[in-house]
């Protein structure tokens, strides 16, 4: 008995299948509990889409099997290659996000801050599909369709079908061994009432493909409770505007779509329609479009000829329509060789036309469109239209009115796009529920299920690959199409360099960066927040905590870090500001210059910053001076690697909670294994979100150690920063020790042994020290003013902005800073307040 | 019977003696001449009374004067049978028409065709001339009947119920049963216990027995009597079975021909040469009758061509195309050269070995699909 049929990735045959049946409700109910991992999916999609456009072994395998139902070799290539573009992540991603407009769809997630309402896509459970034969590649794509909506499939392929669509999944779950109890394809002929009524009992949903007997025939066998989706025939039909009847350029795309793959799609035109009301005009149009169609015929290759009932129907309805010339004004224009046919018939209605480039030719006016089409608007699906601007408006409405579910352009009727709507719905949300909870006060500060879920585990490609240094980082390709934001980089030892981001991605880091600020303690509700970032020469820090407050849709003055700051204690006093957002320095300041006006207010409760530690003195002063309640960092990261990490009000100090859009690890300071216990080590982090750059264990420059579970409840991990590691540290830009180095070298001609000593200046502020050996002839003004000179990052900050302190001294060598072990000099010695939080 | 005369008996004189032939499958050279001369007659009659088919074979450029032979006959402009489903077109006044005739189709617009007189008279003689050769013709042998078609309801205009009423004019009727009964407002219900009651009470009572009608209904009765386990009944050898209506219920479920006549032999002893099956619609309603043979001879008041289905020119033996019948037999419609919806081929008489001349054809289904191999819906389930 040969086995036709794929079981959760094994062939079986028939008996086995009957052997099975009466266990598979149990089974079911079992697997429902499992979620299915998409980015498992996409990943499987991908490694199948590209083996198929390498056109090995496995390519062969499944073109055979195309052959052996007779498949022309063109055929076979255009079904592999369609199945190969739908497979690919990026398109598998793309139609998740049109559908469900969020990369983790089935995750619940928080829909407003003032009451604690979430809501999430969930799948149908149990997808039950019923395919047409002798439509290939629509199978397995349903199924694969059905799996992007979380749901266990069961897909029933026809007696004529041979095994193409078995052997797609088969390949696509032996590269993803998880999806495995999510794919059932049994190939049962439809006769097999029982044990179809059988199957479809145990579903929540049925896609059915085919016309009304099988979408009948289907409907009987469903339980009322299952959802039915029937992607039944469609008949679509031309629209021509009076005003274009007679642009050539018009007529010679219309001609196309009559003629491309023998009108045979769903979307091909069966019927034009001219805007009038004069049979006249109507057979004038029908004398142009024929001399048009007579020269564009030819150019388009033919395809699989009519069959013998195909033709008969053909000849038919053009003899009805002859027929009929003799009674009104219809009439048969057809070429010669009659391989092309227009019927013209000056009555009103839609007529279904027998296909292989056979056109009705009528007339309908727009008042009438939907009298006329409104009857049979459960079969319309494309209009191609062909007006002016200035009536699109007008005649698109009247058609979509009638039922007509899409609108194309002559010339390219038959298509469409990856991700658009099919039949006036998203396939996915047939194939989903959408679901909501409405929670207790004590999900306060969460805005997703993924902070209470156990994170996901590092991808497979990542865990593969080696760590990822600032010159990797540097030197990963960015896909130019997805270069729509550039930002400044923080430092490095040549010329600034700008990190590149995606509208996606930015989008996705904001919204994760949002969440952290909440949990953090942000108040969307009544916070009334001031935006004291820095903005301008490419900055992104006011730029993205613009983003992050307007995604929590909170009061938000946009001040940025201005120089006058009697001007930002007014507005906070006039606007009754109460959460402040910034840089510690520019904060600490601000209190300094402004404190008798601020004591006076006592209006401010919160300060979240960024960018740098918070020096403890100044934080114990403004609770205990001004009132403040929390001082917290609103979130860590790096331009870089975007966010990772957020503070929620049990982390204390450089506790920070792992973003879900990241995957942390955190490795040994000498060799690449994980650290052990309370070890302090690397922090290596892989972005889960897809984006723009393929960053995989890149190694942040900031050193940590994890924390314990919190009780909060989150299941994200802890981790505590414990500083910087290697040459770059923040002052609070990233500057380089490499750079001070080179610069001294090339320009001053000093290369004995240099380092870097970083302290509290005044205000907070850093002020960075370089140390040089006291045996140079060089004067510490003289080197001042030519690293100055040489190093414009940090001029800008020490002069312009005033933000860093800078001196250079002279010092015995002895004085030098050494680590412990190995005598080596230490590159930067971080003498600032241990207070790592930022 | 009566003779008949069409409405105008010198201008269709021919008509009328190609019509009134004694005997139905006797073909020769002046049976063929008179052919011609009758579709000369029948051509002029409609393009003169007939507005529309004057224009059609002006658009045609078709004169009656150029038909010699019986092939010039294939050029006879053909008029779909579809195409009386959605016209009235009339070659008498409406005062003339005796019967409004409707085809029980199953999908889409029902066929009808108006009669006169003499063209229902003239094809109800052409039956009974060929019940007579065949020895159906017993009017002194009172028979039951079960009619597997719908009850009579007051009324009706199905073509097939009026048929088998006329039927039953053969061998007068001592009982009669119909299978589609009556189930109030119109409607029918099939009953097949009552079908096995009346063969029952018929095969006990001894008379000869007429199963007249739908074939698939014929069917599903002995399927039941099989499904129950009854006794096998044996029927008066006299016995006759006369299909006609094509099969309905299912056509995707048509049995063959030969397996349902042997169960017919099995279960009711009526023997093979006495089942006979019978082709004909409203659109062409010349008996196309089984021979012995169970072949479809087409009678010489017609001609039969298969005309191929892309470009429409006769095809020879044994080449499948759509059904063209042309016959002078009809003056109410111009529905004397008709396309039908069926493919066909067609063989010459010789070629069957029972004895008649005439040409036969064989039945390959209905033409056309009903749905595309594709998604693009197709006319027939728009019209649903």
């Amino acid at each position: 008995m040969a086995h036709t049929h794929l079981w959760r990735g094994e062939w079986i045959d028939d008996r086995e299948l009957a052997d099975r049946l009466p266990n598979l409700a149990a089974t079911l109910a079992e697997d429902c509990q499992q979620p299915l991992d998409l980015p498992g999916l996409y990943r499987a999609g991908d490694a199948l889409a590209a083996e198929l456009n390498q056109r090995g072994a496995l390519y062969d395998r499944l073109a055979d099997e195309l052959a052996q139902t007779g498949d022309s070799p063109a055929d076979r290539a255009a079904t592999l290659a369609t199945l190969a573009d739908f497979l690919r992540a990026e398109t598998l991603e793309y139609q998740v996000l049109r559908a469900f407009g969020d990369p983790a769809p089935f995750t619940p997630r928080r829909i407003a801050y003032a009451e604690h309402r979430f809501e999430a896509w969930a799948p149908l459970g149990v997808l039950g599909h019923v395919t047409p034969a002798n439509v290939r590649g629509v199978a397995a794509m349903s199924l694969i369709e059905g799996l992007l909506a979380g749901n266990i499939n069961l897909l029933k392929t026809s007696r004529q079908d041979g095994l193409f669509t078995q052997k797609v999944l088969r390949a696509l779950v032996e590269r993803e061994p998880a999806l495995k109890p999510f794919v059932y394809v049994l190939r049962l002929s439809s006769q097999q009432s029982e044990t179809l009524g059988a199957l479809f009992a145990l579903c929540d949903g049925v896609a059915v493909w085919g016309g009304e007997d099988a979408v009948a025939a289907v409907r009987a066998l469903t339980p009322p409770a299952a959802r039915l989706i029937e992607w039944g025939h469609r008949i679509s039909f031309a629209y021509v505007a009076r005003e274009s009847s007679s642009d050539p350029a018009i007529l010679r795309a219309l001609a196309h779509d009559v003629c491309f793959i023998e009108q045979q799609a769903c979307s091909s035109p069966q019927c034009l329609y001219l805007e009038t009301d004069d049979p006249a005009e109507l057979h004038a149009f029908a004398e142009r479009f024929a001399a048009v169609l007579a020269e564009v015929a030819p150019t388009i290759p033919r395809g699989q000829p009519p069959g013998l009932h195909e033709q008969a129907e053909i000849t038919t309805t053009r003899e009805l329509c002859r027929l009929n010339g003799a009674m009104d004004d219809s009439r048969v224009i057809e070429a010669p060789d009659r391989s092309w046919r227009l019927l013209v018939e000056p009555k009103p209605g839609l007529r279904a036309s027998p296909l292989f480039r056979t056109l009705w030719i009528k007339p309908l006016p727009v008042a009438a469109i939907a009298a006329t089409l409104r009857p049979l608007r459960a079969y319309l699906q494309t209009a191609a239209l062909a007006c002016p601007l200035e009536r699109l408006a007008d005649i698109s409405r009247a058609l979509l009115a009638a039922g007509v579910t899409r609108i194309a352009q002559p010339g390219a009727q038959v298509g469409g796009y990856l991700g658009a709507p099919h039949d006036g719905v998203y396939s996915l949300q047939r194939y989903a529920r959408r679901v909501s909870l409405e929670l207790p006060a004590s999900v306060q500060g969460i805005t997703s299920f993924a902070e209470l879920e156990a994170p996901p585990p590092l991808p497979p490609d990542a865990a593969a690959a080696p760590v990822m240094d600032k010159a990797g980082f540097l030197a990963l390709p960015t896909d130019a199409a997805a270069a729509h934001l550039y930002f400044k980089s923080g430092g490095s030892s040549g010329d600034p360099k700008v990190a590149v981001f995606s509208h996606a991605d930015y989008a996705r880091q904001m919204r994760a960066a949002a969440d952290g600020l909440y949990a953090a303690g942000l108040d969307p509700v009544r916070d009334r927040c001031m935006n004291l970032f820095f903005a301008g020469h490419l900055y992104g820090s006011f730029i993205s905590f613009w983003s992050v407050l307007e995604q929590l849709r909170a009061v938000q003055l946009p001040m940025t870090a201005i120089d006058d700051s009697a001007e930002v204690a007014a507005i906070i006093e006039r606007f009754q500001v109460n959460t402040l957002l910034g840089m510690p320095f520019y904060l600490v300041r601000l209190f300094q210059d402004q404190g008798e006006r601020l004591k006076r207010y006592g209006g401010v409760r919160k300060i979240f910053y960024g960018g740098e530690h918070f020096p403890p003195a100044e934080r114990a002063r403004l609770q205990r001076e001004f009132g403040v309640d929390i001082i917290r960092s609103a979130a860590y990261g790096s331009n870089d690697a975007g966010p990772m990490g957020y503070q929620c009000p049990h982390c204390e100090g450089g506790v920070h909670h792992v973003l879900s859009t990241q995957c942390l690890e955190i490795l040994a300071l000498d060799e690449d294994r994980p650290v052990a216990a309370d070890e302090v080590g690397r922090l290596i982090v892989t972005p889960l979100a897809r984006t723009a750059q393929a960053i995989r264990r890149y190694e942040t420059g900031d050193l940590g150690r994890w924390a314990g579970p919190c009780p909060c409840g989150r299941r994200a991990p802890r981790f505590e920063l414990m500083g910087r590691y290697g040459d770059l540290f923040r002052a609070p830009y990233f500057f380089s020790y490499a750079r001070f180095v080179h610069i001294l070298a090339e320009h001053a001609g000093y290369d004995a042994e240099s380092q870097i000593l970083l302290t509290q200046g005044e205000s907070g502020r850093s002020r960075i020290t370089l140390r040089l050996s006291d045996q140079t002839p060089l004067t510490t003004d003289q080197v001042r003013d030519i690293v100055l000179a040489h190093y414009p990052d940090l001029r800008e900050f020490v002069m312009e902005h005033g933000l860093t302190e800078f001196a250079v001294e002279r010092a015995p060598l002895a004085q030098f800073v050494v680590t412990p072990i190995s005598g080596k000099l230490k590159h930067v010695v971080d003498l600032r307040q241990e207070d790592h939080s930022a | 019977m009566i003779p008949l005369n069409p409405p105008d008996p010198v201008r269709l004189a021919a008509v009328a003696e190609l019509c009134t032939l004694p005997d139905p499958y006797r073909r020769d050279a002046a049976s063929d001449k008179l052919f011609v001369r009758a579709m000369r007659e029948i051509c002029a009659w409609h393009i003169a009374r007939c507005p529309f088919y004057a224009r059609l074979a002006a658009l045609l450029d078709f004169t009656p004067e150029r038909l010699a032979t019986v092939a010039d006959c294939a050029h006879i402009p053909p008029i779909h049978a579809n195409f009386f489903k959605q016209h009235e077109v009339l070659s008498i006044d409406r005062a003339a028409i005796t019967n409004h005739l409707t085809s029980s189709g199953t999908t889409g617009q029902k066929s009808q065709m108006f009669f006169d007189a003499w063209t229902l008279g003239v094809g109800q003689a052409m039956v009974a001339r060929i019940f007579a050769r065949y020895g159906w013709h017993t009017p002194e042998q009172p028979t039951n009947y079960l009619i597997f078609n719908y009850e009579p309801v007051t009324g009706s205009k199905v073509g097939t119920a009026f048929t088998n009423q006329f039927l039953a004019q053969f061998a007068p009727v001592h009982r009669v049963a119909y299978a589609l009964r009556h189930s109030g407002g119109g409607r029918h219900e099939y009953d097949p216990f009552g079908c096995i009651r009346a063969l029952q009470e018929y095969a006990d009572e001894g008379l000869p027995v007429r199963l007249l009608g739908f074939p698939a209904f014929l069917h599903a009765t002995l399927e039941r009597m099989r499904a129950l386990e009854l006794d096998q009944l044996r029927l008066n050898p006299a016995s006759l079975v006369f299909f006609g209506g094509g099969w309905k219920k299912d056509a995707q479920r048509a049995v063959p021909k030969a397996e349902l006549y042997a169960l017919i032999e099995d279960w009711l002893g009526i023997p093979n040469l006495r089942i006979r099956d019978g082709y004909g619609a409203v659109e062409y309603s010349v008996p196309s009758i089984e021979c012995d043979r169970h072949r479809l001879h087409v009678p010489v008041y017609s001609r039969v061509f298969a005309r191929d289905v892309a470009t429409l020119e006769p095809l020879g033996p044994g080449q499948t195309g759509f059904l063209h019948a042309v016959s002078p037999y009809i003056t109410s419609a111009p529905a004397h050269s008709v396309l039908m919806g069926d493919l066909i081929q067609w063989q010459p008489g010789e070629e069957c070995g029972c004895g008649l001349s005439t040409p036969y054809f064989e039945l390959l289904g209905r033409a056309g699909t009903a749905k595309n191999r594709s998604c693009a819906m197709a006319a027939a389930e728009l019209l649903k």
